[in-house]
C-alpha cells in the first residue's frame, strides 16, 4: 500500500523557492498593513447589492427548460459515475469516476463557482430528483405532500461539515479512495442518505444546509458577483454575498475543515509528517492493527489534527477580538466573522490544487470517449494524452502566491468591513481588528509554507 | 494623533516590516539555484549516480532494482528544463516500469536493463514506478525524477 497524499498525484508540483516565499510573506505584510490603514472608513459590503443582468438575458438563464436540462445533465453525470465505477477497469486514472469526482466535480466547480456563482445548485443531481420525486408524488395522490418535518435549528451546517470531512477522509485517508469502486459505493451511500433527509426536511432546506455540495459549492459562489434571485440572474458587487451568511451552528466547523483538509493534504509531503507518521503507524501496529489499518488510522488523526489546528487558530483570534472590549461573547464573534474565512479556505485550495485541475483535468478528454477504460472510443478522442508541458515552474510559482495573497486581501476587507458595521465605535473596531490580521496572517504563512521548499 | 499621523506611522511600520523581513529572510534568487544539481544521498550509495555537469550533456541516473526493490531506495533524479534525460533500470527478475507524465513504458529483464530516454519538457515533479511491483501490493516507486525550471 502507498499513500502520497492524493490518489492521482503521478505529477506534483515543485515547491516554491525560499526567495519568492520571502517576498510573498513581505506582501502579505504590506497589504496587511495599508489595509488596516483606514483606507475603508464606512461598511460597504452589508447590505445586499443586486440588479438583474439587462434585457431577458437573467430570465432566460434562469428559466424553466435550462433549469429542466442542466438538472438532466447533472443526474445523467451522476449515474455515468456510479456505473463506470461498478463496471469499469479498476485503474484510477483509467475510469471515469474518480478523475471526475476529485478533479472536474471537486476540484472544477470550484473556480466555476467563485466566477459564475452558483452553478452547481442547477446541476445537484440530488435536488433535482428530490424535487421530481415530490412532483411526481404530488400528481399521483392529487393533494399536498405533508409538510416536512421542522429542521432542528442546532443541527445548522453541522451535517454539510460531516459530509465534507467524509469526502476528505476518502480521499486522504483512505488507502483505497483512489479505487472506482470505492468511489461509485460511497456516491450510492451518499445518494441514498440524501434522499432519506430530504424526504424528512424537505428538499429545499436540506439542499441549502445539510447537502455537503450544495453548502459548500455555495460558500465559494458568495465570493461571485453573480447570482440568480426570484428567477433570474443578476449581478452584486463581488464579495458582498459573504455578509449575507447566515451565521448558522456548523459554520465554522465547515471553514475549518475545508482549510484543515487542503493543509493536512500539504503537509503529508512535508519532512515533519513523514518522519513522525511512521512511527506513529508502528505505534498501532504494535498494538495489533494490521499494517494498512494502521496507517489509516495515523492519516486520520492527522486530518482530525489539521481541522482542530485550524479550529483552534480561529477561537484564538476571537477571544483575542472579545479581550478589547464591546460586550460580545466569543460564540457571537466567531459567527461574525466566520464568512472571512471562505476566501482564505479558497486561496487554500487554489494555490494546491489549480495544477492538479490543469492537468489531470485533461484526463476527462479522453475519459469521455472511453469511460470504463475498455477501449471504446466514442467521440474519437480515447488517445489524446496529457500535456505536461501547459504550465511551467516559475508560472506556477507566481500563480499559487498570487492565489494565497489575494485570498488573505479578501477577507481582511471582509473582517474589516464587518468590524466597522459590528462596532460602535471605530477605534474598537480597528483594535478588534487586530487580532483578526494575526489570524489571517497566520493562516497566509502557513499556506505558504506548506507550498515552500521550507522542510519539504 | 490625528488620522494622517497615524497612517504615515503604519506606513512607516509597514516599510520598516518589509524592509526586516527581506533582510532576514535567508538567501536570495542567485542562492536558490545551486543546490539543484547536487543529488540527494538516499540513492547515491554506489549503487545509483546522478550527474548533469554542463547543459548539453545528458543527465544520466542507474537504478538497480533486486529482490522487488530498489537498491539504496528510490533516488532523486533532477534536471532542468531542456537537458536530455537517462535513466537506466536493471532488475534481476522482469519489471513492467511507467514513467508517468512523460508517459514512457519499458520492461526491464535480468540481462537487459530498461532505458528511459527523453527531453525533459514538462517541469514538476514526476514518479518512476514498477507497475510490477504496484501488482504485488509492494511500493511502487522507483525514482522521482524533478524537473526544475531553467
Amino acid at each position: 500500500m502507498f499513500l502520497i497524499g492524493h490518489g492521482l498525484s503521478v505529477r506534483s508540483d515543485l515547491p516554491i523557492p525560499e526567495w519568492l516565499f520571502g517576498w510573498a510573506a513581505a506582501m502579505v505584510l504590506v497589504v496587511s498593513f495599508v489595509a488596516l490603514a483606514a483606507l475603508w472608513p464606512e461598511p460597504r459590503l452589508q447590505a445586499p447589492s443586486w440588479r438583474p443582468l439587462p434585457g431577458e438575458i437573467g430570465r432566460v438563464l434562469a428559466s424553466r427548460p435550462v433549469e429542466i436540462l442542466c438538472g438532466a445533465i447533472g443526474v445523467f453525470l451522476l449515474a455515468l459515475t456510479i456505473y463506470a465505477g461498478l463496471e469499469g477497469t479498476q485503474s484510477t486514472t483509467a475510469n471515469f469516476a474518480p478523475i471526475f469526482i476529485y478533479v472536474i466535480f471537486w476540484l472544477g466547480l470550484v473556480p466555476v463557482s467563485v466566477l459564475f456563482g452558483d452553478v452547481f445548485r442547477a446541476f445537484n443531481p440530488w435536488r433535482v430528483i428530490g424535487r421530481a420525486v415530490a412532483w411526481m408524488a404530488r400528481a399521483v395522490s392529487r393533494e399536498e405532500l405533508p409538510a416536512p418535518l421542522e429542521y432542528p435549528a442546532w443541527l445548522g451546517r453541522w451535517p454539510a461539515a460531516a459530509g465534507i470531512f467524509c469526502f476528505a477522509t476518502i480521499e486522504l485517508v483512505a488507502s483505497n479512495g483512489d479505487k472506482p469502486e470505492t468511489l461509485a459505493i460511497a456516491a450510492l451511500v451518499y445518494s441514498a442518505l440524501s434522499f432519506v433527509a430530504m424526504a424528512l426536511y424537505g428538499v429545499e432546506r436540506w439542499i441549502e444546509r445539510g447537502e455537503a455540495f450544495s453548502v459548500y459549492f455555495n460558500l465559494f459562489s458568495r465570493i461571485s458577483p453573480i447570482q440568480t434571485r426570484d428567477g433570474e440572474v443578476g449581478l452584486r458587487r463581488p464579495l458582498s454575498g459573504l455578509p449575507q451568511l447566515e451565521p448558522l451552528p456548523g459554520t465554522v466547523a465547515l471553514v475549518a475543515v475545508m482549510i484543515g483538509a487542503v493543509s493536512f493534504d500539504g503537509f503529508t509531503s512535508k519532512r515533519p509528517w513523514n518522519s513522525i507518521s511512521p512511527d506513529i503507524a508502528q505505534f498501532f501496529q504494535d498494538r495489533g492493527l494490521s499494517p494498512e489499518y494502521a496507517l489509516e488510522l495515523t492519516f486520520l488523526l492527522g486530518l482530525i489534527g489539521g481541522v482542530l489546528l485550524v479550529a483552534g487558530f480561529y477561537r484564538l483570534g476571537v477571544l483575542g477580538a472579545k479581550s478589547v472590549g464591546g460586550g460580545f461573547s466569543a460564540r457571537r464573534l466567531a459567527h461574525e466573522f466566520v464568512h472571512a474565512l471562505v476566501p482564505i479556505a479558497l486561496a487554500y485550495v487554489a494555490a494546491h490544487y489549480f495544477t492538479l485541475l490543469l492537468f489531470q483535468g485533461q484526463g476527462i478528454v479522453y475519459l469521455a470517449s472511453d469511460p470504463l477504460g475498455e477501449g471504446s472510443d466514442i467521440f474519437g478522442t480515447a488517445d489524446t494524452e496529457i500535456d505536461y508541458t501547459l504550465i511551467g515552474a516559475d508560472a506556477t510559482w507566481y500563480w499559487q502566491v498570487g492565489f494565497v495573497v489575494a485570498g488573505h486581501v479578501a477577507a481582511l476587507i471582509l473582517a474589516h468591513d464587518r468590524a466597522l458595521a459590528l462596532y460602535n465605535d471605530p477605534k474598537l473596531a480597528v483594535r478588534s481588528q487586530y487580532w483578526m490580521l494575526a489570524v489571517m496572517v497566520g493562516f497566509t504563512s502557513l499556506a505558504l509554507w506548506l507550498l515552500s521548499s521550507a522542510s519539504v | 494623533m490625528t488620522r494622517s499621523q497615524r497612517i504615515g506611522l503604519i506606513v512607516a511600520a509597514a516599510i520598516v516590516a518589509v524592509v526586516g523581513f527581506v533582510v532576514v529572510s535567508p538567501g536570495g534568487k542567485d542562492g536558490s539555484g545551486n543546490s539543484a544539481l547536487t543529488t540527494p544521498s538516499a540513492g547515491a550509495e554506489g549503487q545509483t549516480k546522478t550527474e548533469a555537469p554542463a547543459p548539453s550533456a545528458p543527465v544520466v541516473a542507474r537504478i538497480q532494482i533486486r529482490g522487488g526493490e530498489v537498491a539504496g531506495g528510490p533516488p532523486e533524479v533532477t534536471a532542468k528544463h531542456g537537458d536530455t534525460v537517462v535513466i537506466v533500470v536493471s532488475a534481476d527478475a522482469p519489471n513492467e516500469l511507467h514513467l508517468h507524465g512523460y508517459e514512457v513504458e519499458q520492461t526491464a529483464k535480468p540481462g537487459q536493463p530498461a532505458r528511459f530516454e527523453f527531453k525533459a519538457n514538462a517541469e514538476g515533479e514526476f514518479e518512476l514506478e514498477s507497475h510490477t511491483a504496484e501488482h504485488a501490493g509492494l511500493d511502487p516507486l522507483v525514482a522521482t525524477l524533478i524537473v526544475e525550471p531553467r
